[in-house]
């Protein structure tokens, strides 16, 4: 037997030996192990080791077949990741032991921390003593064993697998029951006990998956595809097809919907920069190509090899799975012609991919789904998903219809469930763990390979300097255009900021440390051509990553269906009859063709900018057109550029067609002509080389003129990843509980102040005058969801119980006060409308316990908010639109969104701010526009057109109509649904934050896309905000 | 994104550990060194005083420092302070005075003009950018030998790295409570103005002022320590671990999350807290250790006995 003596040899040495001793079958002791870090990662010989003391995180890990003993205790993740073998730990456990365990046996003699067994496969995992809280943490198999106490929470969220509690369950946890063990069962835990030599005696109560949670529900009515001007643009009206569409769907099926592609509204973007130089210089000489350098390497800083790109691009990540494995093939093949990378996405590594790879990088996400150390060896490089531009906050989705029984085998799970991997590493909660993941991966492949991250642009600012800080190699960035194959579509648009803020605020977080350029950033998210990729260079990324646009060159269509498994051409499914008509050969040409085409384009503008390598692009070769673009890039804004390129670069119509626009204003009909043609041409037609690139440096009409008024649209969140934990939006708890009274101090209710609570902070309107049988679902819908009515009538209310159409139960009513309006005492609260021309009427409530409040216009305002301070009123309501009491007054015009921005401006000049609740009225659709209000400071909004639409209402002329005959169980359901899914997304969006509860939201949570937004709402441009602090 | 490390010596024996205080608290950080490269610092609670107050300022290099010094000395007698002893140390000036008045107030005449790091008749809080091990000789801490203390390493995230926004955070005008933390408060703008409202003041952006503010907000309006930190794991959002040190107490309050790590190794004579095991074995080198984790969502408070 070997002795090593760790307080004589580093880690790094120790290990490398340790995999010596076991290539030569020796057994190993390790002495003064002093519980330290990543002893015994990556083995994946058989040999057996005796640790004589402690073992710190990660014993064992990413390993196969190791027999190891610790004689006292292990910290986080002892066995992550174990393919075979046996750990046995004499003393206690920290967190997460035998975390994406996936084979093999683990044995802690003591008690174990939280979380363990999070994300574990198959194999055994055996705790003695107690566990601690969350034990079998969305488990996916394998067998848990727990002689003690189970733990708060035992089996949260697991999907399969079985765990035996000989002790007390202290409690279940969400989709977990509790049922006998069968007689294999107790056989199986006789005989294991026996081996380990573990004297127990007690029964045994066995906890699994209840099996609720694992699907949706009745899937999506399919969509039709709108045309994006219908919804986003100049043109785009605030009840559009989209918006009624999105409120039909919601009150269907009662949850936030889900679709695949990627952001559909216009952000500024690079077609709102321009090269300085004279564009018909750039293209003009054939030759650029050869006189050009584009390769590139990324990743070599910390001592692995980097990656050799024979130019700046590479392939993003897509998972076989998302697509279908002819695609994965294709995408191989594609990417060895051009010289370039391509990329696992989640769900392990394809073997037909890594064969037809030249250049692969193994991906590793949250759930460790297919996740090994063999695979890991294979491949060129180690990435570490955080979150990624189309969904941060949210983990990978598949829905059934795509997770077959191959994919399901290949990532370790059951199939048949609409899988929601987690929104976060069970071992990287922030910077501090994170740069105890990466070492592992190194220690695993011997300091090898390049480790990376993968990371959706939010903070990025404060999460790149993390990232460089814990001595990573290169950083995928994603910009809010991102792509991806099933998310919520909510967070597809709104959370996230894009691309080109994105590596705005990676290059500034770098200068702030004297970091620039130190850390390689492969910037991706809506990123088409070379044209494209060459501003992203100019602008401090050293390599682009192409992921829709692929899709597109490969023969996607658009149809936006990617999550639900139909895609027609093959591409984005599992279904062999469409897996068939695509062609891997013929498809693979085309996207080789599509990459040679942005190698022209991009060995052309290098060229036409009079340099001969790649990374001398800078900004000083760039303006900006638009003021956004100006704003958020800092380039100089110069729009006689515009005027300019238009002048000097001929209109071919080559690539303007007529048919109806796409759903995508990032991937317009325009767009998507180019990259087919890109994907057609060769580098010997010219001519046509040339005509493609005219038109890719020709700057598209601004999206953000300047008589476009700032819309609540053009907010968007910013995700938490490193610098902030993401609130798991599938599965982890995240209040909406809404109270509505004056607070005092740090929140808290006055003594004897009147006090509304409320499930939801959501308010209805608009159904005083609707038909009798629309009222009672309304009121039914309100009473089961706990929302409130704002009216001058109150809603039927027969009374207490549960809600039917019987007794519709009662939901809290806020009777609208008008000048010849008698208050009623029945009221919860009584708002006052300084509206018309009754003048302002003192107010006064009835009942001691009765809010009192006030609406008020932005007319009536400024002298309101002082009054009802002074008078200590419970609420003001900010009326948006022309008078809250006109029915469907919302549908007459956009509403005033000054008027929030200065109650925020006023309260906070007064120092009073929360001390009076606000309650926004006018132009909420959606649980999303509901979370911007609470950040902007409100405790509640008031939805008066969507919830009619909700109960099937129909826009006409000019005001809302319900069915006559519509029977109000039906519309109760219909309306329930909506609030539901409404509040889903209000909670996902806070969650994504990393809040627990949906009124921490700040506006500091905030940025602006438009700067007509940013006036209009005080929220700074993304990017654009000035620099917070010295660093 | 950092280590904590707490050490408390329940009955004043010391048998066991063959360090210092001060070299403790700097073994368990540079055991743990990896979770935070980019500053350190310790609150360090010397032998009390009874009528002085034991008080540390950041003051400038050369000659601002000089010059801030005497803006110092000047702002104390002002405020009606003997200044009785004094010296620079690295970025710091400590100062021992005689003050009869009330010491909030004294911290809000001196934020005035100047940064307080810490007072209070026991409490010194040292902080600067660098690593605890050379900081260490810098400023003398493993000479410290006292009773108890807190200590952390930070990677800087939010804010930025300058020894102000370097932990622990003093509980501004409260004598002698200071805490570190590991995590990150996601409602701090709610939170920092809602206390900023009430009147409390804020030297940096960096989360764990937040808490030390809060806890000293909780504690102005009456609350016992533990009811504040009781009352902390519901009002703070996010993912935390953090230590609040006292006269003669070390407290923690965890997340309900359990993101951040908190190793505790209890013996008759000492309580020693770290991030991680690793930290709690450098006081221990060669043995294996009887360790725990708190519970989610739980605080607590660790007493000295004599």
């Amino acid at each position: 037997m070997a002795t090593i003596d760790l307080s004589k040899m580093s880690i790094r040495t120790a290990n490398e030996v340790i995999k010596g001793h076991g290539a030569n079958h020796r057994d190993v002791e390790i002495i003064n192990p002093d519980a330290k870090h990543y002893i015994a990662v990556g083995l994946s010989n058989p040999i057996r080791m005796r640790i004589r003391g402690s073992a710190g995180y990660f014993c064992g890990g990413l390993s196969d077949g190791p027999i190891i003993e610790v004689d006292k205790n292990v910290s986080w993740g002892v066995g992550d990741n174990m393919l075979a073998g046996s750990i046995v730990v004499g003393g206690n456990a920290g967190a997460i032991a035998g975390e994406a365990l996936r084979g093999g046996e683990i044995v802690i003699r003591g008690n174990m921390g939280s979380r363990a067994g999070q994300v574990m496969k198959k194999g055994t995992l055996c705790c003695c003593g107690h566990s601690s809280f969350m034990a079998g943490y969305m488990m996916y198999g394998g067998r848990m064993v727990i002689l003690g106490n189970s733990g708060q929470k035992v089996g949260e969220d697991m999907a399969g697998g079985e765990i035996f509690v000989g002790g007390r369950i202290d409690s279940l946890g969400h989709d977990a029951m509790v049922c006998d063990p069968a007689p294999e069962d107790l056989e199986f835990l006789r005989e294991f006990l026996d081996r380990y030599g573990i004297d127990f005696r007690g029964g045994f109560r066995k906890v699994v998956c209840a099996g609720k949670g694992l699907r949706y529900g009745a899937p999506e009515p399919r969509s039709v595809r709108i045309p994006f001007p219908v919804f986003s643009g100049p043109d785009a009206e605030a009840w559009n097809a989209r918006t009624r569409e999105d409120i039909r769907v919601k009150s269907a099926t009662g949850r936030y919907r889900i679709r695949g592609y990627g952001a559909a509204r216009h952000m500024p973007h690079f077609g709102d920069l321009a090269f300085k130089a004279d564009p018909t210089r750039i293209g003009h000489d054939a030759g650029a190509l050869s006189r050009v350098n584009l390769r590139t390497f990324v990743g070599g800083k910390h001592g692995g090899r980097a990656l050799d790109l024979s130019m700046p691009v590479l392939i993003a990540p897509m998972s076989y799975g998302a697509v279908s494995g002819r695609m994965k093939a294709a995408l191989g093949m594609a990417s060895r012609l051009s010289g370039i990378c391509e990329n696992t996405g989640e769900g392990g590594m394809y073997s037909v991919e890594r064969a037809e790879a030249q250049q692969l990088i193994a991906q590793c996400l949250s759930g460790r789904l297919g996740w090994n150390i063999h695979d890991m060896k294979r491949s060129d490089a180690i990435e570490l998903y955080i979150s990624q531009g189309a969904k941060p906050g949210l983990g990978g989705q598949l829905m059934a219809s795509k997770l077959t029984a191959e994919i399901a085998e290949m990532r370790g799970i059951p199939a048949g469930m609409d899988l929601r991997s987690p929104s976060r590493h069970p071992d990287v909660l922030g910077g501090d763990d994170l740069i105890m993941k990466i070492n592992e991966f190194r220690e695993a492949v011997g300091w090898r390979l390049p480790v990376g991250l993968k990371l959706g642009a939010g903070r990025t600012r404060d999460d790149i300097k993390i990232a460089l800080k814990d001595g990573l190699d290169f950083v995928e960035l994603d910009g809010l255009q991102g792509g991806t194959g099933a998310g919520a579509s909510e967070v597809l648009e709104y959370v996230g900021i894009p691309t080109l803020a994105a590596i705005m605020e990676a290059t500034d977080g770098l200068e702030e440390i004297d970091a620039r350029g130190q850390l390689p950033i492969v910037l991706m998210g809506g990123i088409q051509n070379g044209v494209d990729a060459a501003k992203a260079i100019a602008l401090g990324a050293t390599a682009v990553g192409l992921g829709t646009s692929m899709l597109i060159a490969a023969g996607c269509i658009g149809c936006m269906q990617c999550s639900t498994g139909r895609c027609p051409v093959g591409i984005a499914t599992q279904d062999p009859h469409l897996v068939e008509k695509f062609d891997v050969e013929s498809k693979a040409v085309r996207m080789h063709r599509y990459l040679e085409s942005i190698r022209w384009q991009l060995a052309a503008v290098v060229h036409g900018l009079g340099y001969s390598e790649v990374g001398q692009l800078n900004r000083d070769d760039l303006v900006a057109l638009t003021p956004e673009a100006a704003a958020m890039t800092r380039l100089p804004y110069a729009p006689e550029v515009r005027e300019q390129l238009l002048r000097s670069l001929p209109e071919s119509g080559d690539f303007h067609r007529t048919d109806s626009e796409t759903g995508s204003a990032g991937f317009n009909r325009k767009a998507r002509t180019l990259i087919h043609s890109m994907s057609r041409a060769t580098l010997e037609d010219g001519d046509l080389q040339r005509r493609m690139l005219a038109e890719l440096l020709s700057p598209r009409e601004n999206p953000f003129p300047d008589e476009r008024p700032g819309q609540l649209d053009d907010l968007v969140f910013l995700s938490a990843a490193l610098t902030r934990l993401v609130i798991d939006p599938y599965r982890e708890a995240c209040s909406t509980r809404t109270r509505i009274s004056r607070t005092e101090g740090i929140g808290r209710l006055p003594d004897g102040a009147a006090s509304v609570e409320m499930e939801q902070p959501f308010l209805f309107t608009g159904f005083d005058e609707s038909p009798e049988p629309v009222r009672k679902a309304v009121a039914m819908a309100l009473a089961a969801t706990s929302c409130g009515y704002v009216g001058r009538r109150a809603l039927p209310n027969a009374g207490n119980g549960h809600p039917s159409e019987g007794n519709p139960g009662r939901c809290s009513w806020f009777q609208l006060v008008l000048p010849e309006d008698e208050p009623s005492p029945e009221a919860d609260g009584l708002i006052y409308c300084f509206h018309g021309n009754g003048g302002p009427r003192r107010p006064v409530r009835l009942r001691s316990d009765q809010l009192l409040g006030v609406a008020v216009s932005s007319g009536s305002f400024p002298a309101a908010v002082p009054h009802a301070l002074a008078e200590k009123l419970d609420m003001i309501l900010l009326d948006g639109t022309r008078g809250i009491h006109r029915p469907w007054v919302e549908l007459d015009a956009p509403p005033d969104w000054t008027l929030i921005r200065d109650a925020l401006r006023l309260l906070r000049e007064l120092r009073r701010e929360e001390e009076i609740p606000l309650i926004h009225f006018g132009g909420m659709r959606s649980g999303t526009d509901a979370a911007k209000i609470l950040a902007l400071n409100g405790q509640a909004c008031v939805f008066g057109v969507a919830a009619g639409l909700a109960l099937g209402g129909a826009i006409k002329d000019g005001t809302l109509r319900f069915d006559p005959k519509g029977s109000p169980g039906e519309m109760s359901r219909a309306l329930v649904n909506w609030i539901q899914s409404t509040s889903q997304e209000t909670a996902i969006i806070a969650r994504c934050t990393g809040k627990t509860r949906v009124h921490n939201l700040e506006p500091e949570d905030m940025r602006s896309i438009s700067v007509a937004a940013s006036l209009a709402f005080d929220i700074p441009l993304a990017s654009g905000q000035n620099r917070r602090e010295a660093f | 994104m950092c280590a904590i490390a707490g050490i408390l010596f329940k009955n004043g024996k010391r048998r066991n550990l063959r360090m210092t205080t001060g070299k403790a608290l700097t073994e368990m950080l540079d055991a743990t060194l990896h979770r935070g490269p980019d500053s350190a610092g310790w609150a360090l609670y010397r032998e009390p005083l009874a009528d002085e107050w034991r008080l540390r300022f950041f003051v400038g290099e050369g000659e601002k420092g000089g010059e801030d010094i005497r803006l110092i000395q000047m702002q104390l007698e002002a405020a009606g302070a003997r200044i009785l002893r004094g010296h620079k140390e690295g970025c710091t000036y400590g100062v021992v005075i005689g003050y009869a008045g009330d010491l909030l107030a004294l911290t809000r005449t001196m934020e005035r003009v100047c940064k307080p790091v810490s007072m209070g008749r026991s409490l010194d809080i040292i902080k600067d950018v660098g690593q605890p091990r050379s900081l260490a000789d810098r400023y003398a801490i493993t000479e410290f030998d006292g009773t108890h203390g807190i200590a952390h390493i930070r990677l800087a995230t939010e804010s930025g790295v300058h020894p102000d926004t370097s932990h622990p955070f003093w509980a501004s005008g409260f004598a002698d409570v200071a805490t570190v933390h590991n995590g990150q408060i996601t409602n701090y703008w709610i939170m920092r103005r809602r206390l900023e409202r009430q009147g409390m003041t804020f030297q940096t952006e960096n989360d764990t002022e937040l808490v030390a503010v809060y806890l000293a907000y909780r504690m102005s309006e009456g609350a016992s320590l533990e009811d504040a930190l009781e009352s902390s794991v519901e009002d703070l959002d996010g993912t935390f671990s953090y230590l609040v040190a006292t006269r003669d107490s070390i407290g923690y309050a965890k997340d309900p999350l359990a993101a951040k790590p908190l190793v505790v190794y209890e013996n008759d004579e000492l309580i020693a807290v770290s991030s991680e095991e690793v930290g709690l074995n450098r006081l221990f080198p060669g043995q294996s250790l009887e360790t725990s984790e708190p519970p989610p969502g739980t605080f607590g408070l660790w007493k000295r006995n004599d």
